[in-house]
């Protein structure tokens, strides 16, 4: 009681300080509500339920969903008082006046009868309010005094070290996410607490060093809280890890903050971000013993029931009659002969197995370089190597006689495939910490969502390129929200349909064929073909009676706003999400698949090039050019004899593949190039390609082989152009130019158009040189075009 | 006569304010009888023909590109932009390789000349305006006309030359 007293005392002071306006004042006032509630034993049921209901209101106050603050903050501060004096032994609950507000505030009204009928809840009270309730735990007061100013001024500081030290910190807060990832997952590493604890302690030291106050507190508590976790006096889960990441994000928030700051210069006021963190962490660190215990379900016991070595009931047993308060349920369980030893090993191994367990690797030593000159190194390499494939392949240099010769050359080679492999290598990231932050999305999405869910990664030592890793997270991070939100169902819903309660995503990464593969599998429930369907003849996606393959269906999700959520959350549903991705997929050059079993689960599948500097392609000549078609969507090439040809009115060209006809166009004349050998259909070959499930065949001169090559973009001025994708340098140091199927698809499309509709008209500047140089050729050319069957085109079409 | 002095005062005045400080080197070249001139600045570097990989369907003026040391260039033939016959090339003909303002950023291309002379160094007072006569190039091209002793060379701005085109490629371009 006199803890209730003291503790409703210090509420009156804070009180007096504040005002409905002021919200860390409310903020202050809220946590002490909550600690009361927490404090107070139960017995005074009423009493906590009025101070839980206040706590309530202040927090409607500062949310500002009361119709008018001033009043709703006098009527705490009426209930307030009120209770003061019930406490005290002045009042009864009863008697006290309450307002209309405070009336609500206390559930008063609905229960209290003036008559004493049924159980006079005023009775019950004043049984309970005056000294009845047992002596709660004696808690240390948390220092609620205001902590100084929370603002970030970044003038007071040498910028360039503000910036180091952002970047630096960000690491440490990485790695210490990382650990505590680690921890919660249950290895009770005390390497990794050492290594959180000391990504605090050095952010603390610091933030001291560069006065960064804010900063410097909250990474001050953490670190102390995590020096309880390194002494044993509080374990690092549960309630406690939820507050270590708290602080690692408002930290985090404080670095964008301080980053904001110096780039407008204006002084970021961090109190918002500070305030519940710091306070929150404080609490703890005040008072180890109240951290609510973590509960005994996800550990051995849990197990044991599972497998019907144990009941339930006998596990509670088994908990009271322990003989120390902290044996492990194992021990217990054995020591009362209840479970066979055999059986507790099996399991507690089971536990670790299933567990991440931190890697031993040994740290290796990092430098940091600076990454524009690291891809400066990266260029010139990759020009080293083209100045010794120019050498190499130098007919003069090769007719040379000399042994000697050839050997240096055949050495300086082997240098320079190796250089250029280092190069590459040092391009590649592991996918690791793109992995880490998909994990701590998970975790917070099944907090959030209430679901059970276990995420189990592999391959996280995959490496990708840099450039592919920057674009490949917001497009995992969507589709593992999708997963867990839309895909696993709640877990009555998973018993129901005799799955196991925890929903279950994979998460994978691994080299393939050349690519690399990024896999996102859910047992969830699947994709409802015929709800996608439904809704998409609703939207008018499709024709209403089209029969559509299984792929052609999951296809569909990827239209924009296209969703069949019942329901949109703020994490995922609104139909904005698919279509990104495929768009981000594809300007990557990659490939996704998708398979799905209603009820049993769907899997992603991205495919993406090992670089993006570098294309697969083969290289083609076309009269007197050369270009490379990517390999990636060349299905088959063939030579092209007349027979193959059919012709369609005339005028379309196409080509029967085992009973497919496939529609061709001659890329000499859909480029406009001069024609230097007498072609004609005679020999040639055709490259059969496939762009969104469309094939055609592209006519060329003849294959020259399959290169690998670096991409270099056209820059910006053939930026308009879609028909070619960029140039690659071959090994004789000329340029090979890289066909765009897609735009060459859509290009002989819309010519096919504008020839149709503007047949004298000769508006391609091409085709006035052309035809200055050869009015034949031209008037050929625009008869002979190949093009494919008539599709509905909208607006396309070759303004020149 | 009030007007008269009115518009003439108007005109000197635009005329001063037109004229913006085009003391400067510039580096001269030849296409076909003319000479011209552009800035040292911008210049990037100079290199010998070699061989150019054609873009296809683009306008003729636009060459190709080229190869320089990893990077891949556009190159013009100024030549064909300013209309005039495109001749073959011979062992004086050069690409220089200038930075364009373009966007935000600069943007390196190639321009295709008969021959490169001499950098000169050129002052304001020997540089006067371009008279508005219907000549086949568009006078926002032309920066000024220089004149040293008897040569006249034709002052270019190459942002304005190569930049304009661009802007119609991209556009002209963009047909899906």
């Amino acid at each position: 009681m006199k803890e209730l007293e003291k503790l409703l005392e210090q509420v009156t002071a804070d009180l007096m300080m504040t005002d409905h306006e002021d919200l860390p004042g409310m903020a202050r006032l809220h946590d002490l509500f909550e600690n009361i509630i927490r404090t107070i034993d139960d017995d005074a049921n009423n009493i906590s339920r009025v101070v839980q209901n206040c706590a309530d209101l202040v927090e409607k106050i500062v949310l500002n969903e009361v119709s008018d603050r001033s009043v709703s903050f006098m009527a705490v501060t009426d209930a307030i008082i009120g209770l003061q004096k019930v406490v005290r032994g002045e009042n009864s609950f009863v008697d006290i006046v309450f307002s209309e507000e405070v009336a609500i505030i206390a559930d008063v009204a609905p229960i209290m009868s003036p008559n004493g009928g049924t159980a006079s809840f005023g009775e019950f009270i004043e049984a309970g309010g005056r000294g009845e309730v047992a002596e709660p735990v004696e808690s240390k007061e948390v220092n609620n005094a205001p902590v100084g100013e929370y603002i970030i001024d970044p003038s007071a500081g040498d910028a360039s070290l503000l910036a180091d030290f952002i970047n630096e910190a960000r690491e440490h807060c990485a790695t210490a996410e990382q650990c505590l990832m680690d921890l919660e997952t249950g290895s009770d590493n005390n390497n990794a607490i050492n290594a959180v604890f000391r990504a605090f302690h050095t952010i603390k030291g610091a933030a001291g060093f560069l006065d960064l106050k804010p900063i410097l507190e909250l990474a001050h508590e953490s670190e102390t809280l995590l020096d309880l976790g390194r002494k044993g006096t509080v374990t690092i889960e549960g309630e406690v890890a939820d507050a270590a990441f708290d602080a690692v994000d408002a930290l985090r928030k404080l670095f964008d903050g301080l980053e904001q700051a110096l780039t407008t210069g204006q002084p970021f006021d961090g109190s918002e971000v500070m305030f519940h963190t710091l306070d929150n962490v404080k609490r703890m660190v005040a008072n180890p013993d109240d951290v609510k215990p973590v509960s005994p379900d996800q550990r051995v016991g849990d197990i044991l029931v599972s497998r019907k070595t144990i009941t339930q009931e006998q596990i509670d047993r088994a908990l009271a009659n322990r003989a120390q308060p902290d044996e492990k349920l194992g021990e217990t369980l054995v020591k009362q002969g209840l479970v066979e030893p055999k059986k507790i090993a099996r399991a507690l191994r089971d536990q670790k197995s299933a567990r991440k367990e931190t890697s031993g690797k040994a740290i290796k030593e990092m430098v940091k370089i600076d990454t524009e000159r690291l891809d400066r190194l990266v260029d010139t390499i990759g020009e080293l190597v083209i100045a010794e494939s120019m050498v190499g392949h130098d007919n003069e240099i090769l007719s040379i006689a000399s042994s000697k010769v050839s050997r240096n050359i055949a050495h300086l080679n082997k240098i320079t495939r190796e250089l250029q492999e280092m190069g590459m290598a040092m391009r590649l990231v592991p996918v690791k910490p793109t992995f880490q932050k998909l994990a701590r999305a998970v975790r917070d999405l099944t907090k959030k969502s209430g679901k059970d869910v276990d995420l189990i990664m592999s391959g996280e030592d995959t490496e990708v390129d840099r450039s592919i890793i920057e674009q490949i997270g917001d497009p995992l991070m969507h589709m593992i929200r999708n997963s867990v939100d839309h895909g696993i169902e709640s877990t009555e819903q998973r018993i129901a349909a005799d799955k196991s309660a925890t929903g279950k995503v994979w998460l994978r990464a691994f080299h393939k064929g050349g690519n690399v593969h990024f896999e996102i599998e859910d047992d969830g429930m699947g994709l409802d073909k015929d709800l996608i369907l439904t809704k998409a003849r609703e939207k008018g996606l499709i024709d209403g009676n089209r029969e559509l393959t299984d792929k052609e269906i999951f296809a569909l999700i990827f239209h924009p706003g296209f969703s069949t959520a019942k329901r949109i959350t703020d994490i995922s549903g609104r139909g904005v999400g698919m279509d990104v991705v495929k768009k981000n997929l594809e300007s990557m050059r990659g490939h996704l698949d998708i398979e799905s079993v209603s009820g049993q689960g769907t899997k992603f599948t991205m495919k993406l090039p090992l670089t993006l500097a570098i294309i697969d392609g083969m290289l083609v000549s076309v009269e007197a050019e050369k270009y490379i078609i990517p390999t990636l969507s060349i299905v088959e090439s063939l030579v092209l004899t007349p027979k193959l040809v059919s012709t369609v009115t005339g005028r379309d060209e196409m080509v029967n593949l085992r009973g497919d006809l496939i529609p061709l166009v001659r890329i000499n004349q859909l480029f406009g190039l001069p024609s230097e050998t007498t072609n004609d259909g005679d020999n040639n070959t055709v490259v059969v390609v496939e762009d969104s499930e469309r094939m055609i065949g592209l006519v060329v001169n003849e294959l020259l082989g399959q290169q690998q090559t670096v991409i270099k973009s056209l820059g910006v001025v053939f930026q308009g152009q879609k028909w070619i994708s960029g140039g690659a340098i071959l090994s004789d140091g000329t340029i090979g130019l890289i066909i765009d199927v897609g735009g060459v698809v859509n290009l002989a499309h819309s010519l096919r158009d504008e020839l149709y509709t503007h047949h004298e008209q000769v508006n391609d500047i091409n085709e006035i040189e052309e035809s200055r140089k050869d009015p034949d050729m031209a008037k050929l050319k625009m008869e002979t075009l190949a093009l494919e069957k008539p599709v509905s085109i909208s607006e396309q079409g070759i303004p020149l | 006569m009030g007007n008269a002095t009115e518009t003439m005062a108007a005109t000197a005045e635009a005329e001063v304010v037109s004229t913006a400080d085009r003391t400067g080197k510039y580096l001269t070249f030849r296409l076909a009888a003319e000479e011209y001139g552009l800035e040292i600045l911008k210049v990037r570097e100079i290199i010998g023909m070699m061989d150019i990989t054609q873009v296809p369907r683009t306008p003729h003026y636009i060459r190709g590109v080229i190869n320089l040391r990893g990077r891949v260039i556009p190159v013009v033939d100024l030549r064909a932009k300013f209309e005039m016959d495109v001749t073959e090339d011979t062992n004086e003909t050069c690409i220089i390789v200038v930075e364009v303002a373009s966007g935000d950023g600069e943007v390196s291309m190639g321009i295709r000349v008969d021959a490169v002379s001499e950098v000169l160094d050129i002052k304001e007072d020997q540089i006067e305006d371009t008279p508005t006569f219907g000549s086949g190039i568009d006078t926002r091209f032309i920066l000024g006309i220089g004149k040293i002793k008897e040569d006249v060379k034709i002052l270019l701005d190459i942002d304005q030359v190569l930049t304009e085109g661009d802007l119609a490629l991209a556009a002209n371009l963009s047909g899906e």
